[in-house]
This record gives structure tokens, sequence and C-alpha cells, in this order.
């Protein structure tokens, strides 16, 4: 074993949820994975859930694919470690860390941050991913990104106490990562880059696929059905900005209201890998190069950015006069990229 | 109001906000000496809109637009 080692990490593209993030952190500047990334993430979709541990409705919004993408990416590879397993085969889930790390493996997993977070001992859990990716045996520290510690997507040292006691306490019932992959049982995931060979080519005919699915909301779920079929309310494509919308428009005009800015995170995200497509597919001939397109495409992103932004400040201010100027932004962002995105699926057809 | 006393009366602002800190440098990096995010800066420009009696654009509610308070000060004296 090795003192200390720090698998490489990228900047990711987008971290809007901690799959994305870790997904996109292992693989965002591989060439090869660059081909797998830009011919999916188009869809995006949304639908009421029950939050865990508030037991809120949220509407929760992601592009796709979603969670699943940590083991159905062809440039990672993935395995399942029940919890027997880690302890069979090590002991203990530090020296597990440790050697998967070792051997070139991120770690993925549910942990009980509120374990992490807090010194005092609490009576409450908040089990949420830890994306761990190095560690310093003389510092007994692991290296891990979440979003937990400042509010961001950021990477942060843990030590390794806290990630076990984090680990401990989660149960079957907590593990909402083996739950979400109708697994059951507790564990983690080992999770290793696997971009030596090209494993996927830039797919045109899945991306024109995607950009009609999302242009005309349609029903993408459908595709998923030999593995998935518990399916909620979903909502799809540019039908998402009018759900979302609504939702907000709800949460706003509550005696108390309460937001939940993970939807437009999500939604500007999307924007901005959208962005990095069309200049993509522009780069590599595809599409003919338009800097008029990228520049109009980029006021998209903006308008995402400026609607995400105000929300926060009408969170803050309890300002709700502001909101007119929020449904400005979103129908700008909609009106504008349905131009834009109808424009490229054309060129893209005509080919 | 100079820029000196923009200054000033924003270090008063960000200190109001951020406790924890006894002293500010104006030219420190927001992000990694302060630990700014998104929310905070938010809380900040909300605090500095009352302080100065302006309001920010909405498009300069970005966290991408700042490297350092400093880059706050010249965005408020623009607005005075």
């Amino acid at each position: 074993m090795a003192d200390k080692k720090k698998l490489p990490l990228a900047k990711p593209l987008i971290t809007s949820w901690q799959w994305h993030a870790s997904l996109f952190s292992i693989l965002s500047d591989d060439e090869n994975a660059k081909k797998w990334i830009y011919s999916n993430y188009i869809q995006l979709r949304c639908y009421d859930i029950e939050e865990r541990w508030t037991g809120d409705t949220i509407l929760l919004t992601d592009m796709m694919p979603g969670s699943s993408s940590l083991k159905q990416c062809p440039y990672l590879m993935f395995s399942m470690m029940t919890k027997a397993q880690i302890e069979s085969y090590c002991g203990n889930i530090i020296d597990f860390i440790i050697k998967t790390i070792d051997l070139g493996g991120y770690v993925y997993g549910v942990f009980d941050e509120a374990k992490i977070l807090c010194n005092a001992e609490v009576d409450y859990k908040f089990p949420h991913e830890l994306f761990i990716y190095g560690y310093d045996r003389e510092k007994e520290e692991f290296n891990v990104g979440d979003f937990t510690f400042t509010d961001k997507y950021s990477h942060n040292r843990v030590s390794f106490s806290d990630v076990e006691r984090g680990y401990e306490v989660i149960t079957e019932q907590d593990d909402h990562i083996f739950k979400d992959d109708y697994k059951g049982g507790r564990g983690l995931y080992v999770i290793m880059k696997n971009t030596d060979v090209p494993l996927y080519d830039l797919d045109l005919e899945l991306v024109k696929e995607n950009l009609r699915e999302y242009l005309n909301s349609m029903d993408s779920k459908n595709h998923f059905r030999m593995m998935r079929n518990r399916f909620n309310d979903t909502t799809f494509g540019i039908k998402v900005y009018d759900r979302v919308l609504a939702q907000i428009d709800k949460q706003l005009h509550k005696a108390e209201p309460d937001f939940d800015i993970r939807a437009l995170h999500v939604m500007y995200d999307h924007k901005v890998l959208m962005l990095e497509r069309i200049k993509y597919l522009m780069n590599n001939g595809a599409l003919k190069y338009n800097q008029q397109t990228i520049d109009e495409y980029a006021t998209v992103v903006t308008n995402m950015l400026a609607a995400r932004n105000l929300l926060l400040k009408i969170s803050i201010t309890g300002n709700i006069e502001l909101s007119s100027r929020f449904k400005t932004y979103l129908d700008a962002a909609k009106e504008k990229e349905i131009g834009i995105l109808f424009k490229v699926l054309a060129e893209l057809e005509e080919k | 109001m100079d820029k000196d006393q923009i200054t000033k009366k924003l270090e008063e602002v960000i200190l109001e906000e951020m406790p924890e800190f006894d002293s500010v440098n104006m030219n420190a990096s927001m992000v990694n000496e302060y630990g700014i995010n998104s929310v905070s800066l938010i809380r900040l420009i909300v605090a500095a809109e009352k302080k100065f009696d302006v309001e920010f654009d909405d498009y300069e509610l970005d966290l991408s637009a700042y490297d350092t308070f400093a880059d706050l000060v010249a965005t408020v004296a623009g607005k005075i």
C-alpha cells in the first residue's frame, strides 16, 4: 500500500447531481468518452417523488441517462460490492477503500453525512452519495467529492474515522442507491475508468432521435422497458420548462414560500452541455461551423443562469414580485432553444 | 462616494454577513480564501444592495463574474 494516492480527476463539465458530477469528474477530459457523452444527455425528464428524508414532494428533474449512467456508460467499469463482500474481502471499510483506490477504482456509495459534518453526536441521519478518489494514510484522510460540505460540488478531505462512522450506520433501508438499482441490500460501487480502447462512436442517429424526442416532448422511457417498468408520471423534453415553471409558481405562492432550485441547476447544466455538444459537432464536421448559432445558444445558457440566480435571490429576499422576471428568462430561453435545436436537427437530417 | 469609501462600507457588509472572519482581504480569491458559493454571493449582493441603495442586474448575480471582493466594489461603484 502506498502512503497516499489520488486518482485522476477532471473538472466536471456538469455537476447537477452527484452521479453526473462523479462520472464527469472521471471522464470529462477523455476524447473517447466525449463521443458517448455528446451522443447522450440530450433528453430531459421530470416527475414528482417524495424526498426520503423530509417527506416533501419534489420535482425530480434530470437528463437522460440519469443515475444509471455510472453503470451503463461504456467507458466505466462498474462493480456493486455488498457490505458482506466488503467485510469478507477486507475486514473493514477503510482498508477496502484504500485497496480499491490502489487498484485504480473510485468508490461511490451512500454514507451518513451527518456523521461526517457534525462533530457532536446527532439524532438524525443525512444519507447522501459520497465519491471517494484518494487517500492519505499519514493524515488518515480520504479525498472526496460532494455537494454537502460547501453547498456546491467541491473536493474535500474527510477523516478515515468519519467515513467509517458514516458508512457503518447506513442500513439497507437508508441505502437509496442499491434500492434505486432494484437490488436491495447495502454496499458500495467500485468504478474504474475504461477509456484505453474506443468502444463507442459518436452516434449521430442517436443524437437526432434524442433531439426529436426532446423538441417534441416525446416519452423516452419506453426505450428502457426491457430493464425497467416502474414509471412515474413523467414529463419529457421541452415541456419540462412548463412543469418546472408551474412547480416554482406553486412554491412562490405558498404562505411560506419554499424553494427547490435543483431543477433549475439541472436545466442550466443541460444547456451548458448542449452548447458544448453543438461546438463539438461543429468541430467534428457533423455540423457546419456557425458562430451565430453558438452565440445565440449561449444566450439560452445565460438566461437559464439568470433565472436560477434570480430564484436564489427571491428565496433570500422573499420578494416574490421579482418572479415575473423569472418567467421572462425561462420563456426567452425556451423560445430561443427550440428555434436553434430545430435548425440543428434539420441540418443533421440533411446528411 | 469614492472607491475607498465604497470599499470600507463593503468590508463592513462582508464582515456582517460572514462573522466567522475578523478581517477581509479585498484582493484575495472569494472562492478559495473565503469559501464563497453561488448562494453566499447572492446573500452578499442583497446586503450590498441595501447598504448602497443600488440594484444588481440579474446577469450580475453569478459567481463567475467575480474573482475578488474588489470586483464587487467595482460593480457597486458603477451603480453609484
